[in-house]
C-alpha cells in the first residue's frame, strides 16, 4: 500500500475540520474525493505533505504513513525528499500557481532532478503532455498560453520528478469543457504509462468518474461512503451520495424536478449530535440522532456511513415533507 | 488594531474635544492684553507662559486649535466634494468628458500649489474663509485621480450591469453604489489631507498671509515668536510643537485606515 | 406569440479586434425556455448584455414585441427594463457589497415605484419567500451569505418587477454540484408558475438537456447550430457541437 491515512484529525483555527479520515490509495489506484466546498477535502490534500501554513492549523491526530514511513514523523530533509519528488501536486488555478515571471521552459527544468534537467528531458516532457509545438521555444511565458495549456504545462512540471503519487485538487475547474476533457484523457494516459497513484480531489462526480477506481465521499470532515466507482454511482448506499447522485443534471430530467439535497453544510461550529447529515436527509429516522455512526463495510469493497440500509423502493419513493418514511 | 494608530486616534481626538470645548479649556481670555505680564515664561499661573502683549499664550493656542481644526476639516471637505464628484463623473463616463477632466486635472497640477495660493491670497484678502476655500480649491486632484482609478475597474462589476438591469438611473448608480464602495483609498487621502492643510494654514498665517491678528492661528503666534526668539523660547516651541504633533497625529490615523482598508 | 426577435446583432470589441457577436439573429417564444450553449470567449455573455442594452450594439435589431428597443428613448428603456430580466453567473460579484438584502430589493421598488412605500417590506419578505430564503435575510450583508443564497438573492432581485422574460447567464456555473440541483429546480418551478420565458445560457450540456426545449450552439461569435433539445441531442449535426457533446463526462 503506497499511502495510508489512518484516522487523521485536522484543525483549522480551533475546529476540527477534518474528523478522522482513513484512506488507502495502492501503487497505480486512482481514488476521487469528492465533496462540497467547504468539508475538508483540499484540507486533507495538502497535509498529505504538510502543507497546511502553521498559524492557520494543524494535523492534531493521526498517522499518514507513505512507503510505510510515517510523513508526520518526518524531519525536514525527509520532506524535501518527498515533496515534489515523490509527491506531486496540481492544484486548481494554473495561472497562479505558475510564476509569471519566469519561462515554462525554466520551471518545468526546474522541476527536474538536477542530473536530468537537459533539454532533452524538457522535450520528453512537452512531449508526454501534449505540448510539442512548444519544444524549442525557450522565451514562453504562462500569460501567452491559454488556461488548457497552462494546466499541461503544470502537469509535466508534475511528472517530471517521476513521481509515485500525485494529487490533483479541482485541476478542471477553470477550464472550459473540450478542455475538461482533453486534460482528463491526458492524466488518465500518463496515470496508465507511468502506473502512477492518484488523488483526485474535485465536488464533482462527473469528472471523477471516468478516472477514479475508487471514490470516497466527504461530508463534514468525514468519510460518509466509500467504495468502488460503479457501486458508488448506480448502487449509493449513503443517502448524501445518492442525492449527489440525483443531482447532476442531464437530459434525462427533461423539465422534471431534481432530487435536490436541500439546506446547506453544517458549519463546523455547529454540528449536530449523531449523524451530520440528518438535518438534510430524506431517509432519517429518529435512531439517526443518538450517536454520530462509524463507517462500516457492505461488500465488495463498499462502506457506508449510514445506519439504515435504503432499497430501491425507498429510494424511488416521493417525500412528504422532505422525508421518506419506510412502511 | 494597530498601537500606533490607536495613539494617531488620541492625538486627533485630544485636539478635537481642546477645540470643542475652548472656552472651558482655557483660563484666560486669549485677546485679554496685560501689559505688565509682557513675555513671561511657562509658570504656575501661566502654563505656556505669555506673549509680547501678555497675553496667556496657552488660552491662545488652545483657540487657535479651533482656527487650525476648521481649516483643516472645512478645507479637506471642499476638496473631496470637487475631487469626488470630478473623478466619479470621470471614470464612470469616460470619453470626452474623462479627457476634458483629466487635461483639467493636469493643468491643475502644473502649478506649485503653495505659490499658487500665494499668489490667489495676494489678489484677495487674506482671511479664514478664503484661505480654506483657496487650499480646498488646489487640493482636490489627487483624490479625483483615486476615484476615477477606482470607479474605471468597479464599473464593469456584474453588480453594477445589475443595477442598470434593474433600471438605476446614472445617479443613483454612481452615488449609491460606485461611490461608496470606492471610497477606501480616498478616505486615507482625506486624512492625510487634513494634515496637509493645517500645514498650509500654518505657513501662511506664518508669513503673515493667512489668519490675521488678533485671532490666534498657531501659525501666527509662531510668527510672533520669530520676532522675539532670544527673549520668549516658549512662543516658537508650543505651537510648533503642537503643529508637529496634530500633523503626526493625522498621518498615523491615515496610515492605520490604509492598513485596515486596503487589504 | 414570439416575444424576442434579434436580426443581424453584431458587436466588435475594437481594442482587441475580436468580433464578440457576429451577426447573429434568433427568435424566443413566450413561454419557452431557449438555451443557449458554448464555451468560455464565445460571445454568449457578450450577447446577454446587447438584448438587454447593458452594452451598445454596433449594427442590428432587437425587437421585443415588435417593437425595436435599439430605437427606445431612456425612459421607455427604463419601462421595458420592468419585463426584461437578467440573472448573473458569479454570486460573488452581482450584490453590491455593502447593501443589504432587504435594500437590494427594495431599491426595484424604489426606481420603478410599482409598490407603494408601507407595502415594501413586506412584499420584499413575499419575494425572499418564493425563493426560499425568508425575513431572517433582511438585514444580511452578501458577505454573510453562501453562494447559493446569494443566488437566490440575485433570482429574487429579477423577480421583483415581475419580468416576461429573464435571460440566466449560466446561474448555476460558479455553484457546488448539491447547490446546482437546488437552483434548477427553483428555476424550473418558477419558470412553470410564472409563465416566464428564459434565455438560458450554459456551458454544461446536462443542465442545458435538463431544462431545455430549444438549444442554440454558439461558437466565435456566431450559432453553428440551432434546434430543438430532441434533435440536437439524439442527433447533433455540427462538428463543433458533436466536440461539446464528445467532452461530457456522464449522463
Amino acid at each position: 500500500m503506497l499511502l495510508q491515512i489512518k484516522n487523521l484529525k485536522i484543525n483549522y483555527g480551533g475546529l476540527d475540520v477534518v474528523r478522522g479520515i482513513d484512506l488507502n490509495i495502492d501503487k497505480g489506484e486512482c481514488v476521487g474525493l469528492i465533496g462540497e466546498s467547504g468539508c475538508g477535502k483540499t484540507t486533507v490534500g495538502l497535509s498529505i505533505t504538510r502543507l497546511i501554513p502553521e498559524r492557520k492549523g494543524g494535523i492534531s491526530s493521526g498517522e499518514i504513513l507513505f512507503e510505510d514511513k510515517d510523513i508526520l514523523k518526518l524531519d525536514a530533509e525527509g520532506l524535501r525528499k518527498i515533496r515534489g519528488k515523490k509527491i506531486s501536486y496540481v492544484f486548481q488555478e494554473p495561472s497562479s500557481s505558475l510564476n509569471p515571471v519566469f519561462t515554462i521552459y525554466e520551471q518545468i527544468k526546474e522541476a527536474l532532478e538536477e542530473k536530468d534537467n537537459t533539454d532533452n528531458m524538457v522535450a520528453e516532457i512537452l512531449k508526454s503532455v501534449g505540448l510539442e509545438k512548444i519544444i524549442g521555444k525557450k522565451n514562453m511565458y504562462p500569460h501567452e498560453f491559454s488556461g488548457g495549456m497552462q494546466q499541461r504545462a503544470m502537469i509535466g512540471m508534475a511528472i517530471a520528478s517521476k513521481p509515485s503519487l500525485i494529487v490533483l485538487d479541482e485541476p478542471t475547474t477553470a477550464l472550459d469543457v473540450t478542455v475538461e476533457r482533453q486534460i482528463l484523457d491526458l492524466i488518465m494516459e500518463l496515470k496508465n504509462k507511468m502506473n502512477l497513484s492518484i488523488l483526485f480531489i474535485s465536488h464533482d462526480l462527473r469528472i471523477v468518474f471516468n478516472i477514479a477506481d475508487n471514490i470516497g465521499i466527504m461530508y463534514a470532515g468525514k468519510i460518509v461512503e466509500y467504495g468502488p466507482k460503479e457501486k458508488i454511482i448506480s448502487d449509493s448506499s449513503h443517502p448524501y451520495t445518492i442525492g449527489l447522485v440525483d443531482s447532476v443534471p442531464s437530459f434525462k430530467h427533461r423539465k422534471k424536478s431534481f432530487n435536490a439535497i436541500g439546506g446547506r453544510a453544517p458549519l463546523f461550529s455547529d454540528l449536530p449530535k449523531g449523524c451530520k447529515f440528518y438535518p438534510r436527509c430524506k431517509f432519517r429516522i429518529d435512531r439517526c440522532t443518538e450517536k454520530e455512526p462509524e463507517l462500516k463495510d457492505i461488500s465488495g469493497g463498499q462502506a457506508s456511513m449510514c445506519i439504515r440500509t435504503i432499497s430501491a423502493e425507498l429510494r424511488s419513493a416521493t417525500p412528504i415533507n422532505g422525508i421518506i418514511k419506510s412502511r | 488594531m494597530n498601537k500606533l494608530t490607536i495613539f494617531g486616534i488620541c492625538i486627533v481626538g485630544f485636539f478635537i474635544i481642546i477645540a470643542i470645548f475652548a472656552p472651558i479649556v482655557a483660563p484666560y481670555n486669549p485677546g485679554q492684553i496685560d501689559i505688565e505680564n509682557i513675555l513671561i515664561a511657562p509658570s504656575y499661573s501661566h502654563i505656556f507662559g505669555t506673549d509680547s502683549l501678555g497675553r496667556d499664550l496657552f488660552s491662545r493656542m488652545v483657540y487657535g486649535t479651533r482656527i487650525s481644526l476648521m481649516v483643516g476639516f472645512i478645507a479637506v471637505g471642499i476638496a473631496s466634494l470637487i475631487g469626488i464628484a470630478l473623478g466619479a463623473i470621470a471614470g464612470y463616463y469616460g470619453k470626452w468628458v474623462d479627457t476634458i477632466i483629466m487635461r483639467f486635472i493636469d493643468i491643475m497640477l502644473c502649478f506649485p500649489t503653495f505659490f499658487l495660493i500665494l499668489a490667489v491670497i495676494a489678489l484677495l484678502e487674506p482671511n479664514i474663509i478664503n484661505i480654506m476655500v483657496i487650499i480646498g480649491a488646489t487640493s482636490w486632484m489627487g483624490m479625483a485621480r483615486l476615484m476615477r482609478a477606482e470607479i474605471l475597474s468597479l464599473k464593469e462589476r456584474d453588480f453594477i450591469y445589475a443595477e442598470r438591469a434593474i433600471g438605476a438611473s446614472d445617479l443613483r448608480i454612481i452615488t449609491r453604489h460606485l461611490i461608496p464602495n470606492a471610497m477606501a483609498p480616498v478616505l486615507v487621502n482625506i486624512t492625510l489631507g487634513i494634515a496637509g492643510a493645517i500645514l498650509v494654514e500654518s505657513s501662511l498665517s506664518f508669513l503673515g498671509i493667512g489668519v490675521q491678528p488678533p485671532t490666534p492661528s498657531w501659525g501666527n503666534i509662531l510668527s510672533e515668536g520669530k520676532a522675539v526668539m532670544g527673549a520668549g523660547w516658549w512662543m516658537m516651541a508650543f505651537p510648533g510643537l503642537a503643529i508637529f504633533v496634530t500633523v503626526l497625529g493625522y498621518n498615523l490615523l491615515g496610515e492605520g485606515i490604509r492598513g485596515k482598508l486596503l487589504r | 406569440m414570439e416575444l424576442l426577435k434579434v436580426d443581424n446583432l453584431s458587436k466588435i470589441f475594437k481594442k482587441h479586434r475580436v468580433k464578440a457577436v457576429d451577426d447573429v439573429s434568433f427568435s424566443i417564444f413566450k413561454g419557452e425556455v431557449l438555451g443557449l450553449v458554448g464555451e468560455s470567449g464565445c460571445g454568449k455573455s457578450t450577447l446577454a448584455k446587447l438584448i438587454l442594452r447593458l452594452i451598445d450594439a454596433d449594427k442590428g435589431n432587437i425587437f421585443y414585441k415588435e417593437k425595436d428597443l435599439l430605437k427606445f428613448s431612456h425612459g421607455d428603456m427604463r419601462k421595458a427594463r420592468k419585463d426584461l430580466q437578467i440573472i448573473f453567473q458569479d454570486p460573488y460579484a452581482s450584490l453590491d457589497p455593502m447593501i443589504r438584502i432587504g435594500e437590494v430589493i427594495e431599491e426595484v421598488y424604489d426606481i420603478h415605484k410599482n409598490v407603494p412605500e408601507r407595502d415594501r417590506k413586506n412584499k420584499t419578505v413575499e419575494l425572499l419567500e418564493t425563493v426560499g430564503l425568508g425575513e431572517t435575510y433582511l438585514k444580511r450583508l452578501p458577505s454573510e451569505l453562501s453562494g447559493g443564497e446569494r443566488q437566490r438573492v440575485g433570482i429574487a432581485r429579477a423577480l421583483a418587477t415581475d419580468p416576461e422574460f429573464i435571460i440566466c447567464d449560466e446561474p448555476v456555473s460558479s455553484l457546488d454540484i448539491s447547490i446546482q440541483a437546488q437552483i434548477l429546480n427553483l428555476l424550473i418551478e418558477l419558470q412553470k408558475k410564472k409563465n416566464l420565458t428564459y434565455l438560458f445560457i450554459s456551458h454544461d450540456l446536462g443542465v442545458i438537456g435538463s431544462i431545455c426545449d430549444r438549444v442554440m450552439v454558439m461558437q466565435s461569435g456566431r450559432f453553428v447550430e440551432f434546434g430543438s433539445c430532441e434533435d440536437v441531442f439524439r442527433n447533433p449535426g455540427h462538428e463543433y457541437t458533436k466536440t461539446l457533446f464528445k467532452s461530457v463526462l456522464l449522463s
